[in-house]
């Protein structure tokens, strides 16, 4: 029989809007999820947008100027990569070979923050975060599809308008969530 | 303790992202050639004649082209081991050097005479041994002229032209003091323009390349004092301006590659157009060639 946990009341300061009405509502999570609401397409998008340009002006910079280097590109002549392939076909691979590489450090950045954090800076920022067991195997098949294989993300995001997640998530048995309290009417979240 | 997590989550995602780049990047880590390797070796001359051998314009050219659009290579290193040859492709290939916008350093071999020397002065430095035989700026149009074994052997030159220099240079005849002139003049004129030439790669003066184009030829240390020649040395001479020069730490030499399929092979062994004409009358084939 589950105990009964009693609830931190929330603080309604002066200064925030009025009380919602009756038609309005409120999800209060404790430690136990008692509800859940999906996330809006559109946060989603924005969430992953931020993260993307996240990693790809920190981490990629990284990548790139570390990889780039020791697979024979100079750096100051990155403009030269059309010469560089025609030099050399062995360029092209190594080039590509570099997004990939890159791409699984993109979906491991989503896996450790998703593990660590329930979420990413994306969805922090878009007050989101991730539902269901965490752990690394769900996270990886989760995040595949933002990152490795990228190219198949518009027919994983199709599941969203159907099912209300993505596909991925479903063969994960994650979703992702508004964080933590709500107000939907007046959009406020923390 | 959050931040702390939050630290640690980015330190190692940061981890990850050095190694991985580290490992992969380790993986492809074999050396670029950086220096191409331009040989002109034998005699200069545009190619495609029958037993076609020596050093062909068009090809040098294209090697030099390609070398100067590759990214990879940061600098020329030009073999010359060639007597001269024809002015055109002679000029052809200075021109091209000149052109390049990279470190471009000669090594003179055994012989770098004539047409030889005026494209080892497009480049930057001259490397030179010194017993390498240069110099012999000039121009010769010479030929051998058999009216005199005719008339001994009753051999006649029966002469049907519609302009009266038409034959002008034949060997069946001997050449007028007008046609003697006219070529003189042509042979002078090219020869301005090759002292012009050396002067101007050579940073030296016309009047006083002028004294030195007399047609002689010289050690390699006889020209370094004339200031024709840079370096006394060898091939490490060269690799070490080419280092120093072009900033390089390490200098991997790398020849152009030539494609050649089996009809470069067996046309190699005849012109192009017999070849063709074998094909065309014995095997009823045709062949193009791009």
């Amino acid at each position: 029989m589950p105990r009964k946990k009693k609830v931190k009341p929330i603080v309604i300061k002066e200064d925030l809007p009025p009380e919602p009405s009756e038609e309005s509502f409120e999800f209060i999570l404790p430690e136990g999820e008692v509800g859940e609401q999906n996330a809006p397409f559109w946060r989603r998008a924005v969430a992953y947008v931020i993260d993307v340009f996240i990693f790809y002006f920190t981490f990629f910079q990284i990548f790139i100027a570390i990889y780039l280097p020791k697979v024979g590109f100079n750096l100051e002549e990155v403009d030269l990569v059309e010469q560089y392939v025609a030099a050399s076909p062995d360029a092209a691979l190594r080039l590509f070979v570099g997004l990939v590489v890159a791409s699984f450090v993109l979906l491991f950045y989503f896996m450790i923050l998703e593990v660590s954090f329930g979420t990413t800076i994306g969805k922090k920022l878009m007050g989101l975060r991730v539902s269901g067991k965490l752990n690394y195997i769900n996270t990886f098949l989760r995040n595949l599809t933002k990152s490795v294989f990228v190219f198949l993300l518009p027919i994983d995001i199709i599941g969203i308008f159907l099912y209300g997640r993505r596909f991925t998530e479903s063969l994960s048995k994650t979703k992702v969530i508004y964080h933590n309290k709500l107000s939907v009417e007046y959009g406020v979240w923390y | 303790m959050d931040i702390f997590k939050s630290l640690w989550a980015l330190f190692v995602i940061l981890i990850f992202t050095v190694l991985s780049a580290v490992v992969v990047g380790g993986l492809f880590s074999e050396p670029y050639g950086n220096v191409a390797l331009i040989n002109i070796n034998g005699e200069i001359s545009i190619g495609n004649g029958f037993f076609s051998s020596g050093a062909e314009s068009d090809k040098i050219v294209s090697e030099i082209k390609d070398a100067n659009s590759n990214p990879y290579i940061k600098a020329l290193l030009v073999e010359i081991n060639s007597p001269g040859g024809s002015v055109v492709a002679t000029k052809e290939i200075a021109s091209a050097l000149k052109n390049v916008n990279k470190t471009k350093v000669c090594w003179l071999r055994e012989i770098a005479a004539s047409g030889a020397y005026w494209i080892a002065s497009a480049c930057d430095y001259i490397v030179a041994d010194n017993f390498t035989i240069t110099g012999s700026i000039g121009v010769s149009g010479s030929y051998l002229e058999f009216s005199g074994l005719f008339e001994k052997y009753g051999v006649n030159y029966v002469r049907l032209v519609s302009g009266k220099e038409k034959d002008i240079g034949t060997p069946y005849r001997q050449p007028t003091q007008d046609e003697l002139n006219k070529i003189q003049s042509i042979l002078d004129e090219i020869h301005a323009a090759f002292v012009k030439e050396i002067a101007e790669n050579r940073n030296l003066s016309v009047e006083y390349i002028s004294k030195i184009a007399d047609g002689s030829i010289f050690t390699g240390e006889e020209a370094k004092k004339l200031g024709l020649v840079d370096v006394i040395g060898g091939k490490e001479d060269a690799i070490s301006i080419i280092k120093e020069k072009a900033n390089l730490t390490e200098v991997e030499i790398v020849e152009p590659k030539e494609e050649v399929n089996f009809l470069d092979v067996v046309s190699g062994l005849l012109s192009k157009e017999i070849f063709n004409y074998m094909l065309s009358n014995q095997f009823k084939l045709s062949v193009e060639y791009s």
